[in-house]
């Protein structure tokens, strides 16, 4: 199994086989549109991951290198997020930055799978909460001036009643 | 330096907000400016709708009439309210003359016909520029105006003493005002899209297809004169294929709705009705193969011309004519209807216009089923006029996706849905289709009751049960039973509270008792009521308790209202 070196902004390289490194899309294209068949010993940047993130996106990668491709949007679908499996859970247990930078990463290596399950976590966070307690979870400024906010939540009541 | 919700781009915070329903998503938009606007701005891509109620916008008809176009937000939230009944309503206009009105709408004016004149006013938001009229279209004639169509700027209206007039609305002046069209009133006109091709139909049993002719003396040209034996009463033409709906008052002839080639007026598809007097009143194209028609048989009905029958049916519950329908194109009626078979002077709302639901997804339901409640009625409070209270059918109705408007005799009103807090009218406690999904349930509800007074009700709904199963549901007897029934239905909700069985007591004793004329009521504060008028009674005692209901909880009606009335 051929492998291919990574290299994280901060200068870490990581050694993985390339079947995991082309689960991001982004990689695929780059290693097809360059042709590295050869042997030569080639390190792919990554100058928007930092180590950390990318060890944690290698170790997904990993743990779903045999997983079949993620299916396409379905516009009717109703989207889920309560489908995460256990394993994901488990793995996205980590402190907010890192989820946000772990979508970012997702977002730019072009991981499909990733990039879902870490927005429904982010999703399941916002989930059944009240403005306030969303602003206190994200750590968001109420920009709203107070007539602003009482216009703004008078427009939104009607969702609340059953 | 850690990274926050904050700081993603508008394309992640999108993808993950797909995930939010609409209680979320609106919690979301109050948090902060940035959350609010990519919300309000994104809506269609974070919500999927398929086509909610009244205000799906999904035809380009409806569309045009439209004075807003909705975000799929405010869609979801203005259907709601449709279906919650929230709404507030207002009389735009009162006359003290009373008239047969006509109302068209469209996206910047409401047009109404009063006496021999056309009005326009002007459209706000929800609210309509009254105090001016943008436009007042008078011809030559000063007989009222029976009906007019407007089409691409171009107005087609027709008087009571068949006088025919063509407006150009953009010059505002008349292209032709010919007298003697026809012998009689002339009750319906249209013209196609393309302007040359005008219908009419009239009093004096004939249908006239005429062609705009600029050479000829009048600007007019008949083209075609057809007598089809009764009172025509609409006519209807076609947008996409030379097609004319006619319907008439089927009083001598059995058969009150034909569709007409226009090109070849001759030999028309008839299509099939039971009873001589089931007189089509309205008639609305849906497809070139389908169209709804309502009228004096109470049902409103959908066409079919490849099959050459009515392929669906939604039958009024209180057994009233229908005046009037509009269609949003997509999955939403509305007809106006006239509550009493008779024109009475008691103080009455009678006034209700229903909305059929039939989402796509339950068209199919429908079908098999063939008979269907509506699914919302929703009652004019219009009468507020003191001492002008009166019984008016709804002469003629239009909506958009956030306001119905409809005109009675003395009134111009609209109800405005797009409110964001006002009374929750919900009117389904007398008619809930949830709850009691066909008739049948509805009577063994009645069988399954103990209680005495109730009895009647029972027997009678039973009663006005067969009758309807006889086909006769149209004859005033059982429409008389079936609001006796209407009633009982009404009671069966008041066990609950004690007082209201000595009240609803003595109503079912009027219905029981044929013979008790106005002698045999049972309380003097009641207005004298002959068993022949004991139902529209009942219309004035609900009418009443609908009113106090908008701040009552339904449940404890009954015991209003009854005895205080007038």
């Amino acid at each position: 199994m051929p492998n291919i070196k990574l290299q994280s902004s901060d200068g870490e390289t990581f050694e993985v086989d390339v079947e995991i490194a082309k689960c991001s899309v982004t990689i695929k294209t780059m290693l097809e549109d360059l042709g590295m068949d050869d042997e030569e010993e080639e390190v792919v940047p990554l100058p928007n991951v930092n180590s950390a993130i990318l060890r944690k996106v290698i170790q997904w990668a990993t743990y779903h290198k045999d997983d079949p491709p993620p299916p396409e949007d379905d516009e009717n679908k109703e989207k889920r997020t309560d489908d995460i499996s256990s394993w994901d859970a488990d793995f996205l247990k980590v402190d907010q930055g890192t989820l946000f930078e772990l979508i970012l990463a997702a977002n730019y290596l072009d991981i499909k799978g990733l990039l879902d399950v870490t927005c429904k976590t982010v999703a399941n966070m916002i989930k059944g909460k009240a403005p306030e307690e969303i602003r206190k979870t994200f750590n968001i400024k109420n920009d709203f001036t107070a007539s602003e906010e009482e216009q703004v939540r008078k427009e939104n009541e009607w969702c609340e009643e059953k | 330096m850690t990274v926050t919700l904050h700081e993603l781009s508008t394309e992640l915070l999108i993808k993950i907000f797909c995930y939010l329903n609409i209680p979320d998503l609106c919690k979301l938009k109050q948090t902060c400016r940035r959350f609010n606007e990519i919300i309000t701005s994104w809506d269609h891509v974070l919500l999927k709708t398929l086509a909610p109620l009244v205000t799906n916008q999904k035809s380009n008809i409806f569309l045009s009439r439209c004075f807003n176009q909705l975000s799929t937000l405010e869609k979801i939230r203005i259907s709601k309210n449709w279906q919650i009944g929230r709404y507030q309503e207002k009389s735009l206009l009162y006359v003290k003359r009373k008239y047969i009105p006509w109302l068209y709408l469209s996206k910047k004016s409401v047009w109404i016909s009063r006496g021999n004149k056309i009005f326009s006013y002007e459209r706000h938001k929800s609210h309509v520029n009254v105090s001016k009229p943008g436009v007042i279209l008078k011809g030559r004639s000063n007989a009222d105006v029976g009906n007019f169509q407007l089409k691409n700027d171009l107005l087609i209206s027709g008087q009571r003493d068949g006088n025919l007039c063509l407006w150009c609305l953009k010059e505002n002046k008349a292209i032709f005002d010919t007298k003697n069209c026809h012998n009689s009133d002339i009750n319906s006109v249209d013209i196609s899209l393309c302007g040359s091709i005008i219908a009419s139909g009239s009093r004096d049993n004939c249908l006239k297809i005429w062609r705009l002719n600029y050479d000829s003396l009048d600007g007019l040209e008949e083209l075609h004169c057809h007598n089809l034996q009764d009172r025509v009463w609409r006519v209807s033409l076609l947008n996409e294929k030379p097609l004319l709906a006619v319907g008439t008052s089927g009083n001598n002839y059995k058969n009150s709705l034909f569709v007409y080639d226009v090109e070849r007026i001759s030999d028309p598809i008839e299509l099939p009705s039971t009873n001589l007097g089931l007189g089509v009143l309205d008639i609305r194209w849906d497809s070139p193969s389908t169209l709804w028609s309502c009228g004096y048989d109470t049902y409103l009905k959908r066409w079919d011309l490849r099959t050459g029958r009515c392929e669906q049916i939604f039958r009024d519950p209180h057994a009233s004519a229908l005046y009037c329908l509009d269609y949003d194109y997509c999955n939403t009626i509305m007809t106006g209807t006239q509550m009493h078979g008779r024109e009475n002077h008691h103080s009455t709302l009678n006034q209700l216009a229903f909305e059929f639901n039939m989402t796509a997804s339950t068209v199919h339901k429908i079908m098999k089923k063939a008979k269907y409640h509506p699914y919302k009625l929703y009652f004019m409070d219009s009468c507020k006029n003191g001492a002008h209270r009166r019984s008016s059918p709804i002469y003629s109705l239009s909506f958009d996706s956030e306001c119905l408007f409809t005109v009675t005799d003395q009134n111009l009103n609209v109800l405005n849905f797009s409110v964001y807090n006002g009374n929750v009218n919900d009117y389904s406690v007398c008619w809930s289709h949830n709850k009691i999904s066909s008739r049948d349930q509805l009577f063994v509800l009645y069988y399954s009751s103990s209680i005495s007074p109730f009895k009647t009700a029972t027997v009678l709904a039973h009663r006005a049960a067969q009758t309807a199963a006889d086909g006769a549901a149209d004859s005033s007897v059982s429409r008389r039973e079936l609001h006796c029934a209407f009633v009982g239905c009404r009671l069966q909700v008041a066990p609950a509270v004690n007082h209201s069985s000595h009240t609803s007591e003595k109503f079912i004793d009027q219905a029981e008792d044929e013979d008790v004329k106005a002698k045999g009521l049972p309380s003097a504060q009641l207005i004298s009521v002959s068993t022949s008028e004991v139902i529209s009674h009942f219309g004035i005692s609900f009418g009443s308790k609908y009113t106090n209901l908008h701040k009552v909880p339904p449940i404890s009606i009954p015991n209003q209202g009854i005895a205080e009335n007038p």
